[in-house]
């Protein structure tokens, strides 16, 4: 309708048109086609809720919104609607105050697109249910209350805000929904970015600066941080971080008691100091045991698996022949030797079958262990790369990733972590990531590249200089990588591609992310913009089959010619074969977690 | 019997004409087999060109190319029933061939 283009023009209005048909049809306008829309404003203004200004959202990534005015009388309404939204995800609501103007007190909800129109049916719903305070959450309690006060303090103070000539008194409270618990915590010092949000100029009021800090650390103390609703941090969770940690700490302890207890020639020169050898290296097991125990009682594993492991490996101390025996070979098949099937079986329980684990597959694999670097291997894989585990950690941090993913920081918040989670790029297209940081460690899962991608990064500290190893995995390859993608990466098997780089500090998070984008893209995830639009030549099967494989006549393929290149193949492979095992792990060499490539920086 | 160039060449041709195919066909291949060809082809230098503009069986490709790749489809395409008509027609081809040739 031509009259509409006056209640078109992207500015807020006041009034919609007494004509109901009239009325309608402005509405239509407003909601630019998006039905959902259309219904929110229609309920919202049917419920007495005035609406001030919103957008349906016209871009692959847009913020679709809907800013309604907030009264006395309609109060219990707007609670209900954030009540309806305080916890979906990829919603953010908002409360403003502005003293000057038509624009008072508003809500503002927004939305991504993926949850745009689910967003928008949950404010019709919730506009025609009111809820009284009490009856809302934790959540939207906080944020009323802390709205309500600095409101009022702004109200009260307005001439003075006024004489002071700042510019800009829009107030806006504005916690993202799912990470409230930083609006608390990190109130004043993200003052400038999405949490809570204050134009610049209030904060030279010390007044409402002060005003502020009360009223966030009264909220802290009453509501404690809160992720969607439930406490993080609590008992439970700092003891499971804690217990990663006190795991890190055996794990480096039994590592080097293994370099402690390698023998030298001294240890080796007669009988006596052999027996003497053989007495340390008992004291030394019964450490490292202890180390292992406490990781079994921290992880909630079986200890007789263990025990039995050590005991085993005791009575082959004790059979030891101090005249004639070896006692490197001891060394090397008690203590440091890495069978290549188990550290493979290993990888493909704990890489691939994650989602599946349980203690039967542990046991198996300790059973099946003979030296304490295996069992190392086992129970750092275990913990580490345990995903169950991981995520039972405390979340530092969450945020939007793309329309439809997220990055979330579980952990300790180490400046490598922060790091990564801050600075992810945002057009590095990826499904959920999570970042899981441990001390000097950061352990990620990185959804929809290669299915699934492990990477474990982790410093190495020596005495020229400090640098990362970047362990990796994946197993989705969606059909052929092509061979000059392969060489990127390093060793496929059937379980996937695991391999490792090496950085420099000033460069690991940088050659981190140029990884990750090499990786391939899970089908589905391609951006719009960078899908070629230019398909590559693609042959069928069923056209191979026909015009080459079953071609009939003397240029057809030949019975004895296809022989003769199986039998090459067969040839080809059994060599690659042998030559793989004669490359497997040598005894005594350590193996990394992930991959077989070990650096050879040293 | 070839040299080690001659099946590096070879393996690297598979792969790229494999690169061209609908998934239809390559996701079926074992990861071991492809591994192997990958490592086979790191000694290659030759050059695959594939025209965009040409079908199939217009290619420039190899026999012995063609033939692991029939390998390839018998193994991993074919139905019990198409299997034994390939092995028919093989074997057919392969006497025609010989009667030709006297």
């Amino acid at each position: 309708m031509e009259d509409n283009k006056k209640y078109n023009t992207g500015r807020p209005n006041e009034k919609l048109p007494e004509n109901e048909e009239e009325r309608a049809s402005v509405i239509r306008t407003w909601s630019e086609g998006n039905e959902h829309l259309e219904n929110a404003i229609t309920n919202c203004i049917n419920n007495g809720i005035e609406t001030w200004a919103c957008c349906a959202g016209h871009h692959y990534i847009d913020f679709p919104y809907l800013s309604m005015k907030i009264n006395e009388e309609n109060k219990e309404k707007i609670l209900s609607i954030m009540q309806a939204l305080a916890n979906m995800p990829g919603v953010t609501i908002d409360v403003s105050f502005m003293n000057r103007g038509a624009q008072g007190e508003l809500l503002t909800i927004t939305s991504n697109m993926k949850n745009r129109d689910k967003c928008f049916d949950a404010i019709s719903k919730a506009s025609r249910n009111p809820l009284k305070l009490e009856e809302t959450n934790e959540i939207v309690q906080a944020l009323w209350k802390l709205h309500s006060g600095l409101t009022s303090y702004q109200i009260e103070h307005d001439a003075e805000i006024t004489n002071s000539r700042l510019k800009g008194r829009v107030l806006t409270i504005r916690p993202v929904s799912k990470n409230f618990s930083n609006v608390l915590d990190e109130f004043m010092k993200r003052h400038n970015i999405m949490q809570v949000y204050y134009k610049k100029s209030f904060l030279s009021i010390s007044k409402l600066k002060e005003l502020t800090e009360n009223i966030t650390n009264r909220a802290k103390e009453k509501f404690g941080k809160t992720y969607n609703g439930r406490n993080i941090m609590n008992e439970e969770e700092k003891q499971r971080l804690e217990n990663l940690k006190k795991f890190f700490d055996s794990d480096e302890l039994i590592k080097q008691t293994l370099i402690d207890i390698d023998p030298n020639q001294k240890d080796d020169y007669n009988s006596e100091s052999r027996i003497s050898y053989i007495d340390r290296i008992f004291q030394e097991a019964k450490s490292m045991e202890f180390e292992f125990l406490s990781v079994c009682r921290n992880f909630e594993i079986n200890p007789d698996l263990i025990k039995e492991k050590f005991s085993q490996i005791n009575e082959r101390l004790v059979g030891f022949n101090y005249s004639t025996g070896n006692i490197r070979k001891l060394y090397k098949e008690n203590f440091t030797d890495m069978n290549a099937q188990l550290f493979d079986s290993v990888r493909k329980k704990f890489f691939t079958d994650r989602d599946s684990l349980d203690e039967s597959d542990l046991r198996l694999l300790i059973q099946k262990s003979k030296t304490v670097n295996e069992l190392l291997h086992i129970l750092h894989s275990y913990v580490t790369y345990n995903k169950e585990n991981l995520r039972q950690l405390p979340i530092i941090d969450k945020k939007e990733h793309g329309p439809n993913a997220s990055i979330t920081l579980y952990g300790e918040e180490t400046e490598l972590a922060k790091k990564i989670f801050e600075d992810f790029p945002e057009d590095l297209v990826t499904g959920n990531t999570e970042i899981f940081g441990i001390r000097n460690k950061v352990i990620m899962v990185v959804k929809g590249r290669g299915k699934e991608l492990l990477l474990d990064v982790g410093k190495v500290e020596n005495q020229a200089n400090n640098f990362y190893v970047t362990k990796y995995f994946f197993s989705g390859l969606e059909g052929i990588i092509n061979a000059s993608q392969m060489r990127e990466f390093g060793k496929l098997d059937e379980n996937g591609i695991t391999g490792s780089l090496d950085s420099d500090e000033e460069r690991v998070i940088q050659d981190l992310f140029e990884f990750i984008e090499k990786v391939p893209l899970d089908r589905g995830l391609e951006p719009e913009s960078k899908k070629s639009t230019k398909k590559s030549k693609k042959f069928s099967v069923e056209e191979f089959g026909n015009d080459i494989a079953k071609k009939k006549g003397e240029n057809g393929r030949k019975i004895s010619n296809v022989g003769k290149m199986l039998e090459l193949m067969r040839d080809v492979s059994r060599k690659l074969h042998s030559k793989s095992m004669e490359e497997s792990p040598k005894e005594g060499e350590e193996k990394g977690e992930i991959g077989d490539e070990k650096s050879d920086r040293d | 019997m070839k040299n080690q160039i001659e099946i590096s060449n070879i393996a690297k041709e598979t792969i790229e004409v494999l690169n061209h195919f609908d998934e239809e066909f390559t996701s079926k291949i074992s990861k071991t087999f492809l591994n192997n060809l990958y490592e086979l082809s790191k000694n290659s230098n030759i050059k695959v060109i594939i025209d965009e503009n040409k079908e199939l069986k217009d290619q420039n490709i190899s026999e012995e190319c063609k033939d692991l790749l029939s390998i390839l489809y018998y193994k991993y395409i074919a139905t019990e029933e198409e299997k034994t008509d390939i092995i028919e027609i093989w074997k057919n081809n392969d006497i025609l061939y010989k009667n030709s040739k006297k």
